[in-house]
């Protein structure tokens, strides 16, 4: 039986399913799965997906039926299938397309809801948040266009999913192609994976597709990826990102790949409102508004233009006044790019019901053995504190013991060291308090960035750090997000964030992107102190995506 | 058991000597033909015991048996020290008619199938045949009936997955990471219970889910894994789990499921163990057994199931037993009414194991070992070596695979229920087959010697006076009691030294000793939650329980081939007769021979020969008011030979009476016959001449001495 593909799989009655990474069967257990489960965690041997109700839903929107999903799992499941698992796929599964909604014709400001079910009929008739948005009909309800995602949403968390087969509508056409060389001179070829994750959101155009998230790592070249959906739909653009740094990264890259001109693109941002057919703006100014009362002005460019596609870059920092107007606009065809679907308030099945479902996503480890992304070596470095501030800790209130321990001193001392020890390497030394960074920069001579840099300081310290001439940056949490520093191989993370394995994510970015050295990620955390049960999430959130995490204790001199 | 064994077959031989001379000729007659003076008894037995060795006897005595002789000769079989009539009587399976027991039991002994033995009065098989019997199938299941399962219902994928001892591995965990699980009646905590259904998710998929695990707990109680605290709170005895699992691993897998099966069964079908005292160890053979050796494609009923665990061990809590199994999912109703035993439950070595397990164990992947300090136990892993390290383990979830995390509290626990923090990595490495990531190693090392960094010491505190302290802290009297020196002044003493040291203080000049403050008196260990006692309820009884070592699976697995087909028996029926209806013999020797062969006594046509049988009148009737005298007073004659009488009741309806005959008396013209009513020991009195029927019942061969 050794090699066969049959028995890589474990599914247990939550709905996890595990896949034995040293089996045989690996590869095809994890094919078989990865459209009607999500990817949890990949770490070394054993591999976590989830199948939930809306994992189900999006399966079954791809057309897959529950037929097939427990034959997938029956053909490579090592153990008897959970009689609670056939019930729980088969049910949901039946509740897709029990549902549907469908444009009415003649009028497009109203969609139908078809609910040929009476009982479900009255179950939706009967709850107050769904009434205020639904008409009754004939067999059905009929909503506002505007409603359509709001319906979607609410429809979703009391169980029965909407096949939405309502027309999307086209955007204004938009044409362009990429380059085969790039203009910084480089050759330039849209990865497999890359066309592929566009491909798969894409899906030919038809019916129930060109709307969902691609996951991919950092690195990855998740913006080439939103450029290849761009050139499939050759359609007006609007893109959403974090910061105004990158606004200009997408504005760069465009330019650098394709043949869209400076012309056609457009910056939406603090600094300039200028809408063209491609338009890259900052949710910072979506959701601006002079106060709390008031509605949010810069809503109205989702109108100002016929856009055919919206960008969602960094999906997972969507703020929630966006999902609102996300609702509004289902009628766009919608693309979230993210690293990591994890979100610190827990509204990911917000993100998938209303951006749409996760398409595409890749483990990580699996890119870096292919040489897309860099292979990385994730060390913890233990370091003592000095005696005179033991007492100071030991007094402190939690947040205080945080602050000393992450403030330790001597994590300059290692710091200097390990930037010794990799001397040929780009280094960007990343840190929470701008006291510490300021001190750190300090004593380094290294530029040192923050929020309060001003754009054309960021922008000159990157080039002289792209161009060699700076070795090491320090930089505050800006760099969680999208920056662009390509040569980065080495990170030093002298304190961070309470644990979060958001910014985790973001961080090791930073020196994910392919290069000829391995890159390294180190964290100094202080010995015996509350950081290093914070360190324990970073390392949980490391070892989960594979990687190998060393730990060490620095003996100094 | 393949062969008969001399002392037994002497047995048989000595039994058949003490057969008066009458009967003994005839019996001799009917299987060798006509025998000559002078006669010698022992040799005809050699002569008897030489042709029931024949291949061809043998051969004509199994295809001879029918579903009653099978039935009478298996519960006979059961008992090792012989089956006494009244035994057999208490077996419902046989019912309850005794004349009937009695012709079926005396034909038995006709055919030399069954020997009685004269002391004792209890029957046995017949050494020379017993082995053929039992080739034949002869076993416990002809005892009880167990139907091929529906076809419709021999879908086994409806059978529940059984409570395997991965979930007690996992009940263990949850014990040592919370002490407190139980209410003091014995039932889960509500938020437990909640916290159980999200960890455990089979035991949301059974309707009496938390009463197992509550049966689950009681169980790892009674078995010793969890001692019970004064405060209701259950600890890891990690000494009574190696010795549990030291126990159980001289035998498979199998045999230490068989435990757990038993105990938790007990448990849940509402057994007071620590009062009732039932023989876990026997049980769990016995439940061993079944699922070892009954075809999981028959079924029977409760009751039937329950029958035959008692027919198995002299036990009263049988129903109990088969309804913990059936909620464990040992045993499973394929059809409403009936069960059967779980073929996942007879699986080797555990309930869900696949040829892929086999292949990981082959391998090391039955623990597996993430960098994210999760581990993955596959059902096939050393539960032995797991078990005994439970404390170890974060309980993530338990499932197909078990699913644990190893944490800070985790070592913590580990070593304080006596774990060496030097075992744990090691431990670890040879349960996942490969070293350990380097972070986990390193998180390891930290943990223990963070653990190692704090001592407890229990101890007495001393506090003495500065004035004193210099006299104390010179003392060559007290210095061997001192544990440690906190502080100038401050001494820990040793509490079990408790008399030593005051005594010795007493020698220092201080004679008088305050108490001892904040002493709590009272015991250190009571009873647990509801009515749970926690103690070792194996002793130091090995209850290995391997299949190998297990006398009643060869019993239960004879019972499990098939009998020969009937047509055989007729074949052999139709010759015979034909070879009666060749033989030149009267006519009534014929009629006796032809009753003979319907008693199954002729095995082959050599049998049937003239002088082969001594033409006997065995009953009279109506008018034939001589022969009904004759038939009694040859019946008087023959010690244990018993009359079974029929009379007309008033209002002409016929009563039986199975007498044991004691007088024929003379009462003016009538002759009345008087003996002891066999059913109630009533003297009964009935003249001969209302007698409407009088046969004589042949009594045993070897009367009762």
């Amino acid at each position: 039986m050794s090699g066969t593909p049959a028995q890589a799989l474990i599914v247990q009655s939550d709905g996890t399913l595990l896949i034995d990474v040293h089996d045989p069967g690996f590869a095809a257990a994890r094919d078989a799965v990865a459209p009607f489960a999500e990817l949890e965690k990949s770490p070394e041997h054993m591999h976590t997906y989830r199948m939930s109700p809306l994992s189900l839903w999006n399966a079954a929107s791809a057309g897959l039926d529950a037929s097939t999903i427990l034959a997938r799992l029956e053909a490579c499941s090592r153990y008897p299938i959970p009689e609670n698992i056939r019930f729980f796929v088969r049910d949901t599964v039946s509740r897709f397309g029990t549902v549907r909604m469908t444009a009415v014709e003649g009028d497009d400001e109203v969609l139908f809801l078809d609910v040929p079910d009476t009982a479900v009929r009255s179950e939706l008739a009967a709850n107050t948040r769904l009434a205020k948005l639904l008409e009754p009909a004939r067999d059905g309800f009929l909503l506002a266009l505007y409603d359509r995602g709001t319906v979607k949403q609410e429809m979703v968390r009391i169980g029965y999913p909407v096949q939405d087969e309502a027309p999307l509508v086209e955007g204004e056409p938009f044409a362009f192609g990429f380059r085969d060389q790039a203009q910084t001179g480089a050759a330039f070829a849209v990865r497999d994976y890359q066309r592929e994750a566009a491909d798969t959101f894409f899906g030919g155009g038809s019916p129930g597709t060109g709307f969902g998230t691609v996951v991919l790592p950092c690195g990855a070249g998740k913006t080439v990826v939103g450029m290849a959906a761009m050139a499939l739909l050759q359609t007006s653009t609007l893109i959403l990102t974090t910061n105004v740094a990158a606004v200009h990264q997408w504005r760069d890259e465009l330019l650098d790949k394709t043949t869209i001109t400076e012309d056609d693109i457009g910056e939406y941002s603090g600094d300039t409102k200028r809408i063209r057919p491609v338009t890259v703006a900052t949710y910072q100014i979506l959701v601006w508004r002079a106060d709390r009362e008031q509605s949010f002005p810069h809503f109205r460019l989702f109108r100002e233009r016929r856009w055919g596609l919206i960008i969602y870059d960094e999906v997972h920092l969507l703020p929630a006044p966006v999902f609102r107007v996300t609702a509004e606009i289902q009628a766009v065809r919608r693309l979230g790019l993210t690293a990591t679907l994890v979100r610190e308030d827990g509204r990911e099945e917000d993100v998938f019901s209303l951006v749409g479902p996760k398409r595409y996503d890749v483990p990580w480890k699996e890119l870096e053995a292919k040489g897309w992304i860099a292979e990385a070596n994730c060390y913890e470095i233990r370091i003592d504190l000095p005696d005179e501030l033991r007492i100071p800790y030991a007094v402190a209130d939690k947040r205080g013991k945080f602050r000393i321990a992450s403030e330790n001193p001597r994590k300059l001392e290692v710091t200097r060291q390990l930037i010794e020890n990799h001397p040929e390497d780009s280094i960007l030394v990343i840190g929470q308090y701008i006291d510490q960074l300021e001190i750190t920069a300090r004593e380094l001579g290294a530029p040192l960035i923050t929020g309060k840099t001003p754009n054309a300081a960021r922008e000159e310290i990157y080039r002289a750090f792209r161009e060699q001439r700076e070795q090491i940056i320090v930089v505050s949490k800006v760099a969680n997000f999208a920056i662009d520093l390509p040569d980065a191989s080495v990170a030093i993370q002298l304190s961070g964030t309470f644990g979060s394995r958001q910014e985790e994510a973001q961080r090791l970015g930073r020196i994910l992107r392919p290069k000829k050295r391995n890159s390294f990620f180190y964290s100094l955390v202080s010995h015996h102190t509350t950081e290093e049960e914070f360190a324990a999430n970073r390392q949980k959130f490391l070892t989960e995506q594979g990687y190998q995490y060393h730990i060490e204790q620095w003996e100094l001199a | 058991m393949g062969t008969p064994r001399a002392g037994e077959i002497v047995h048989w031989k000595a039994s058949l000597l003490t057969v008066a001379d009458e009967p003994f000729f005839d019996l001799v007659r009917n299987y060798l033909g006509p025998i000559s003076s002078p006669y010698h008894k022992p040799q005809l037995v050699d002569q008897l015991a030489a042709f029931l060795r024949r291949e061809d006897v043998q051969h004509a005595i199994v295809t001879s048996l029918s579903a009653n002789d099978r039935e009478l000769l298996a519960a006979i079989d059961l008992f090792d020290q012989g089956a006494g009539v009244a035994r057999l009587l208490t077996l419902r399976a046989l019912g309850t008619d005794t004349l009937d027991l009695h012709h079926r039991l005396v034909n038995l002994e006709d055919r030399l199938l069954v020997y009685r033995e004269p002391k004792s009065g209890a029957l046995f098989l017949n050494p020379l045949v017993a082995p053929a019997l039992r080739k034949a199938g002869i076993g416990l299941l002809d005892l009880i009936p167990f139907e091929p399962i529906e076809p419709d219902a021999s879908d086994w994928s409806g059978a529940p997955a059984p409570v395997d001892e991965t979930a007690f591995f996992g009940i263990l965990c949850l014990v040592c990471e919370s002490s407190s699980l139980l209410k003091r009646d014995g039932s889960l905590k509500k938020r437990t219970a909640m916290d159980i259904r999200a960890r455990m998710p089979w035991v949301t998929t059974r309707n009496d889910g938390e009463r197992l695990v509550e049966s689950m707990i009681d169980a790892a109680g009674q078995l010793g894994l969890i001692a019970w605290g004064a405060d209701g709170t259950g600890e890891f005895d990690r000494e009574a789990a190696h010795r549990f699992v030291e126990a159980t691993t001289v035998s498979s897998s199998s045999g230490r499921h068989a435990l757990l099966w038993t105990t938790t069964a007990l448990c849940y079908g509402g057994v007071d163990i620590a009062d009732e005292e039932p023989d876990i160890t026997a049980l769990a053979a016995v439940v061993d057994a079944l699922i070892a050796a009954v075809p999981a494609d028959r079924c029977t009923t409760m009751e039937g199931f329950a029958t035959l665990v008692s027919l198995m061990v002299d036990t009263d809590w049988a129903v109990e037993l088969a309804v913990g199994l059936l909620a464990l999912g040992v045993i499973w109703e394929p059809a409403p009414g009936s069960v059967a035993v779980n073929p996942a439950a007879t699986s080797e070595p555990t309930a869900a194991a696949t040829e892929a397990d086999v292949q990981d164990h082959q391998r090391g992947a039955a623990v597996v070992l993430e960098p994210t300090f999760e581990i993955t136990i596959a059902p096939h892993a050393p539960m032995d070596r797991l078990m005994v390290r439970a404390p170890l383990f974060t309980l993530r979830s338990c499932d197909r695979v078990c699913r644990c995390e190893l944490t800070r509290e985790g070592v913590a626990r580990a070593i304080r229920a006596g774990i060496a923090a030097a075992e744990i990595a090691p431990a670890l490495e040879e349960l996942t087959g490969r070293p350990l990531p380097q972070n986990v190693a390193f998180s390891l090392q930290r943990w223990t010697a963070d653990h190692e960094a704090i001592s407890l010491t229990d101890c007495v505190l001393l506090t003495v006076s500065e004035e004193r302290r210099t006299l104390l802290e010179h003392a060559r009297e007290l210095a061997p009691f001192i544990l440690a020196r906190p502080a100038p002044g401050v001494f820990a003493l040793d509490r079990t030294r408790e008399s030593e040291w005051m005594t010795a203080l007493r020698r220092l000049g201080i004679a008088v000793l305050p108490r001892v403050a904040g002493r709590v008196t009272g015991s250190g260990k009571a009873q647990a939650p509801g009515a749970r006692h926690g103690r070792n309820r194996l002793g130091s009884a090995n209850p290995g329980t391997a299949t190998g070592d297990n006398p009643w699976v060869e019993r239960l697995r004879n019972a499990t081939t098939a009998p020969p087909p009937p047509g055989a028996a007729l074949n052999r029926e139709k010759e015979i007769l034909a070879a009666l209806d060749d033989a030149d013999i009267t006519d009534a020797g014929k009629e006796e021979l032809a009753l003979r062969i319907r008693r199954k006594l002729i095995l082959l046509p050599e049998q049937v020969r003239p002088g082969a049988v001594r033409a006997e009148r065995r009953e009279a009737k109506g008018l034939d008011y001589v022969g009904k005298v004759r038939i009694i007073e040859s019946a008087l004659r023959t010690p244990g030979e018993k009359l079974e009488v029929i009379q007309r009741g008033r209002d002409g309806r016929p009563v039986r009476f199975l007498l044991s005959p004691s007088t024929l008396d003379r009462r003016g013209g009538e002759m009345v016959l008087v003996g002891e009513e066999i059913t109630n020991g009533e003297v009964v009195r009935i003249s001969v001449g209302k007698i409407a029927l009088v046969r004589a019942l042949r009594g045993w061969l070897s009367p009762r001495q």
